[in-house]
């Protein structure tokens, strides 16, 4: 396990994560009869300790619903999910989210904002001191008293991953946290994200519909499908990338991987 | 500039034979009427009193409505449970609870607080506890997410979300407290400035009738101003973008 950085002295260790047959249904439309609709069945897989884990699949396949169960935010209809051996009951203080929507607060400053993810009980001089250095590790420091309508698109993205950091994570939950963004801007939150792990090596699961993202940034890749049309989706296959990081985004091998890829997820090569 | 058309209107009007005397008195007759007025010590006592009224009106009914907009807007349970029987009290015309309050609390002061508390309460309740309603749940579910709940998240996410709804139902519930004070006083009263329309009214006195009216033009703008200075701080402190 990689030692936790000095500046943080309670920097949480990295946790694992563990889905165990995990399956979600909503229920039927009211008056329609029918029985409710399985969106997700039996998924199971186990993200590792300092892991950065990527959660591809076609759309409406339960992406999200796997984040979120392991967020606390909403359960599972079947199956469970463990964080280092205890499963998952409301919201988790051990995870942290970062959605696809910045989500902060237009009355409240950058700063502010991202202060909001500090734990409850931090004391006023070291939350202030902590929220310095994430403003600083995502490289808003110049714009902390802004208001979230005052910065781009990609400059509130990092202030929601600051938020998502502030709460010292042993989990961090990313859920599309780029796909709004311009194609350069997502580039680089990408490499953003490879610095903040490299920094405070926490367990990551991100979901994503960026194959190539996928690739770039994570240890394994979860490719979630459906074995029939209109059936519940499952784990299609995970895919070890075994590449170092950093990687270069032309890598062969890469390329390779992301044809195989898209050609799980039903695109022609 | 409108303000001093109208007053040379009125003025031409009042002088050239189109209205008596008694129909639209000159202006200086209406400020004369003020100055004697002020000089017996009465005008103070007509503004004070209906000012009281208001005021007392107006806090106990926006702090109601506050209360029980807030906790309709915020409880699933409490809107299914209250929202439709404040929805029907909300649809009974509010003077129409004149007689009633005359019946059970008497002519004095009270029965005109409350009038003035009921015009205040339904602005306020429904503005706030249809805002309420209305935060977008992302943010919600992001605090939420970030373990902020029960009334950290109200006073973190909530609150400040409904602010701007908060003072436009507040500025609402002003002027309907003024309008509620003046049915009130119309009704029964000995002082204020309602009272000051009806006995003006009796008394063939126009001069002091429109001297009542001006005041209370006077008095609603002067109130809803200092609202007005509230809904500016607010929007600095808690807008989307701090200047302006």
């Amino acid at each position: 396990m990689p030692a936790a950085p000095a500046a943080t002295s309670e920097a949480a260790t990295a946790a694992e994560v563990e889905f165990h047959e995990v399956g979600k249904a909503f229920p039927p439309a009211r008056g329609s009869g029918s029985a409710a609709v399985p969106v997700l069945e039996d998924v199971t897989f186990t993200a590792r300790p300092g892991e950065i884990v990527a959660v591809v699949g076609p759309s409406g396949c339960g992406k999200s619903t796997l984040l979120r169960a392991a967020a606390g935010l909403g359960r599972a209809t079947s199956g469970s999910v463990g964080i280092d051996g205890t499963p998952v009951r409301g919201i988790d203080p051990r995870c942290a989210v970062a959605f696809q929507e910045p989500r902060l607060l237009p009355w409240r400053s950058v700063a502010a904002n991202v202060a909001l993810g500090l734990p409850r009980g931090t004391p006023r001089a070291a939350g202030r001191r902590r929220v310095a250095e994430l403003l600083e590790l995502v490289g808003l420091s110049a714009h902390a008293g802004h208001r979230p309508a005052e910065v781009s698109g990609g400059m509130a993205q990092r202030a929601s991953l600051a938020r998502a950091l502030a709460r010292n994570p042993r989990v961090l939950l990313l859920d599309e946290p780029f796909g709004a963004l311009d194609a350069l801007t997502r580039l680089r939150m990408q490499d953003l994200l490879l610095d903040v792990h490299v920094q405070d090596p926490t367990t990551v699961l991100l979901v994503t519909h960026d194959v190539e993202e996928a690739l770039y940034l994570s240890d394994r890749v979860v490719v979630l499908g459906r074995r029939e049309e209109g059936g519940p989706a499952g784990i299609a296959e995970v895919l070890d990338v075994g590449l170092p990081r950093p990687r270069s985004r032309e890598d062969a091998e890469l390329a390779r991987l992301r044809g195989h890829l898209l050609g799980l997820l039903g695109v022609e090569r | 500039m409108i303000p001093v058309a109208l007053l040379l209107l009125w003025h031409v009007l009042s002088t050239n034979g189109t209205f008596t005397p008694a129909q639209l008195p000159e202006p200086t007759a209406v400020l004369s009427a003020g100055v004697e007025l002020i000089q017996r010590g009465e005008l103070w006592i007509h503004v004070a009193i209906s000012t009281q009224r208001v005021f007392w009106g107006f806090v106990i009914g926006a702090g109601l409505g506050l209360a029980l907009g807030a906790w309709i807007g915020l409880s699933r349970w409490a809107a299914l449970l209250a929202g439709p029987t404040v929805g029907a009290l909300r649809a009974v015309p509010s003077l129409a609870w004149v007689p009633l309050l005359l019946l059970w609390i008497g002519i004095g002061e009270d029965s005109k607080v409350t009038l003035v508390a009921i015009g205040a309460f339904f602005p306020v309740y429904t503005t706030v506890s249809a805002a309420l309603q209305h935060v977008d749940r992302q943010w919600v579910e992001a605090a939420r997410s970030f373990g902020i709940t029960g009334l950290r998240l109200f006073a973190t996410v909530q609150l400040p979300a409904v602010l701007p709804s908060v003072v436009s139902g507040l500025r609402l519930a002003l002027a309907q407290g003024w309008l509620f004070l003046v049915a009130a006083e119309l009704i029964g009263a000995s002082m204020g400035l309602g009272f000051l329309l009806t006995d003006s009214q009796d008394n063939g006195r126009t001069d002091r009738l429109l001297l009542a009216i001006l005041l209370l033009a006077i008095l609603g703008k002067l109130t809803d101003a200092l609202l007005g200075l509230f809904e500016r701080w607010t929007r600095r402190r808690w807008g989307a973008i701090p200047s302006t």
